[in-house]
Formats: structure tokens, C-alpha cells, sequence
């Protein structure tokens, strides 16, 4: 690791200068950063994100995600959920299947909500906004998935 | 100058519901999450997207992460990863150099430098805050692009064209003094978060 060179006068101004430079690209993004705080929820049960078939550097998963039909999978304990992304829209499966309501989220709010059929499966319109995340509402019982980019 | 014991402060109040405390893990952690994305040779809008993903899974995610040493790496991950997402999900919105599939990956050595830039950007912001208002004014005017003139300097400030060169030399001298920038200057960087990302 390099020390600073600020023994000179040149070098130590010229380092000052970037710092004191504005960059109105990095006052967006730390607002936005500041705002993800609002979207904390508190006593949730978080399903993760365990398998996003853009991460997996396997051939096959690599022409299947050129297929543009992209595999995501969140998991909560034995519980799991199925996406399959493709330009159409979302179809996913909750397993062991379950009688859920299905809200989809984006950074703006809910928007849209279907329920699941007998198999657990349903069915949504491509999102509108990136990232987006699913609530899965079983009752009482509310799964919430990490945010998903898209 | 904050230590992992500041960031681990910070994680916990953060955790406990304090807006303040993730503004500051937000401030110090956005260098990295940015450099990561440049060197993905993402654009704004797309930077923005993986920014946003990245904080509000780290939102959801800061009471996991018991270490607080463990956090750099992580936003480092989830960046990288949101960043092939991205690249690879065809939905960038402007397409780049189609030969440049997936990129190589980023050694964390090289992670490390953005980021003490960062902190060596953030020292030189609290050191020049502590300058008199005479330094302050005169070294501001000497950064405008294009140049102030010693003319313009010496009107707006009452300085005679004769003295500033020298007063430059002394304000510099004295930033160079002032104790934080003495502290960073001794500890070689910030030992703290090169060993957390170490």
C-alpha cells in the first residue's frame, strides 16, 4: 500500500482538489443508498436468494440464461420459491405448495398481487422497476424474498 | 478516524433502526460499490440499478452480519455479483464491447485502492474544514478550473499578488499539520479497513 505523498506542496493540492471536487453522480447514488434504509422490515421472515441462474458459470446454466429464461430460487428454511423470468413476465412455484397471495414490489410499491393455484404455482406480469421482491402472504404467515435486480 | 470499531458501532445502531448510522455505513461503503461498477464498465444508469439492489439487500441482510470485518467483502460480493446480473442478463442500457462477456474477476487488491482514495478524499475534507477562513478562500480559488488569476485572487481576498505563492505554501503546510491528516499520514492509509478487506 502507497503512503500519500503530501510531503509535496503539488501533489498534497492536487489531491485536495479531487476531494473537494463535487460529483453529483455519487450525491444520487448515496441518496438513493440513504433512502434503501426506509425498505427495513423489522420481524420478517427473509426468504434468501440462493440460486440466480445469471450467477452460475455452469455451461449449461450459462445457453440456458442466453435462452433469456432466467432460474432464481429464494429459500427459507424448508420452504422455497421458484422464479422463472422470462420477457413475458414471472412464473413461479411455492413448495411445498402453499394457498399464498403473491405480491410483487418494487422500490415505489406493490405492483401487482395474485394468489397461487393448487400446485402452489402463479403467475406475473413482467415487472415494471428493478429491483423488485416478492411477499408471499399464507395467513398469518408472510414470506418476504431478498431484492432481486432484473 | 473510525475504526472497525466504528463500523461495527455503526452496523449496530444501523440494526437497531438508526436512520444516521446506515447513512454513514452508506458514505463510507458507496466508493467501493461505485469502483466495482466502473470496473465492470457499467454506466450510470446501470451503476444506479446495482447501487440500489446492493443497499437494500444489505438493509435486510445488516443483523446476519455479526462481524462487522465480514461487511466489506460482502457489499464486494453482492456488488460483483449484481454486476455479471446485469452483463449478462442483457438488460444494461447501453450495450458496451460484446467481446467482454464476463470480466475478469476483481482482485481485492485492487479494490482496496478506490476505496483508500476514498478515505484519503474524506481526511483531506476534515482536515481543510479546520483551516482558517483566509486559507480556506484562498486555496478554494486557486482550484477553480479554469484557474483564478493572481490578479482576480488578490481583489477578492485583499492579498497582495506578491504574498500569495507564499500564503499558498504556508495554508498547505498548516493542512499538512493539522492532527487527522498527521494520524492518517502515520498510520499508512487506514490500516483498518485495508486489514478488514485484507
Amino acid at each position: 500500500m502507497s503512503l500519500p505523498r503530501w510531503d509535496d506542496d503539488d501533489r498534497l493540492f492536487a489531491d485536495l482538489t479531487e476531494a473537494l471536487r463535487p460529483d453529483p453522480e455519487m450525491e444520487d447514488l448515496r441518496r438513493q443508498g440513504e433512502q434503501a434504509f426506509a425498505w427495513r422490515t423489522v420481524d420478517r421472515e427473509l426468504a434468501a436468494l440462493v440460486y440466480d441462474s445469471l450467477l452460475d458459470d455452469g455451461l449449461l446454466a450459462r445457453a440456458r440464461s442466453r435462452a433469456e429464461r432466467r432460474i432464481v430460487t429464494f429459500q427459507s428454511g424448508t420452504l422455497r420459491l421458484e422464479l422463472e423470468l422470462t420477457a413475458d413476465g414471472i412464473v413461479g412455484q411455492v413448495t411445498p405448495s402453499a394457498n399464498a397471495v403473491v405480491q410483487l414490489t418494487g422500490a415505489g410499491g406493490v405492483q401487482e398481487e395474485t394468489g397461487t393455484d393448487e400446485t402452489g404455482s402463479f403467475v406475473l406480469d413482467r415487472p415494471l422497476t428493478s429491483p423488485v421482491r416478492l411477499h408471499v402472504i399464507m395467513g398469518d404467515h408472510v414470506l418476504t424474498t431478498d431484492w432481486l435486480g432484473l | 478516524m473510525e475504526d472497525n470499531g466504528g463500523i461495527a458501532l455503526w452496523v449496530d445502531a444501523a440494526v437497531k433502526g438508526d436512520q444516521s448510522a446506515w447513512n454513514a455505513l452508506v458514505r463510507r461503503f458507496l466508493p467501493l460499490v461505485v469502483s466495482i461498477a466502473r470496473r465492470h464498465r457499467l454506466h450510470a444508469a446501470d451503476t444506479a440499478d446495482v447501487s440500489q439492489t446492493v443497499w437494500l439487500r444489505l438493509v435486510e441482510h445488516l443483523d446476519d452480519l455479526r462481524d462487522p470485518q465480514a461487511l466489506p467483502k460482502w457489499i464486494a460480493t453482492v456488488t460483483r455479483n449484481e454486476c455479471l446480473r446485469v452483463i449478462r442478463s442483457g438488460s444494461r442500457t447501453t450495450p458496451l464491447d460484446d467481446t467482454i462477456e464476463t470480466p475478469p474477476r476483481v482482485p481485492d487488491a485492487d479494490i482496496d485502492e478506490p476505496l483508500l482514495r476514498h478515505e484519503r478524499g474524506r481526511v483531506l475534507r476534515e482536515a481543510f474544514a479546520t483551516l482558517s477562513d483566509r486559507c480556506r478562500t484562498l486555496l478554494a480559488l486557486m482550484m477553480t478550473d479554469p484557474p483564478t488569476s493572481y490578479a482576480d485572487i488578490s481583489v477578492r481576498t485583499g492579498m497582495r499578488i506578491g504574498s500569495i505563492g507564499p500564503t499558498r505554501i504556508r495554508c498547505l503546510a498548516k493542512l499538512r499539520a493539522t492532527p487527522v491528516l498527521q494520524r492518517f499520514i502515520e498510520e499508512g492509509g487506514d490500516p483498518g479497513v485495508a486489514a478488514a478487506l485484507g
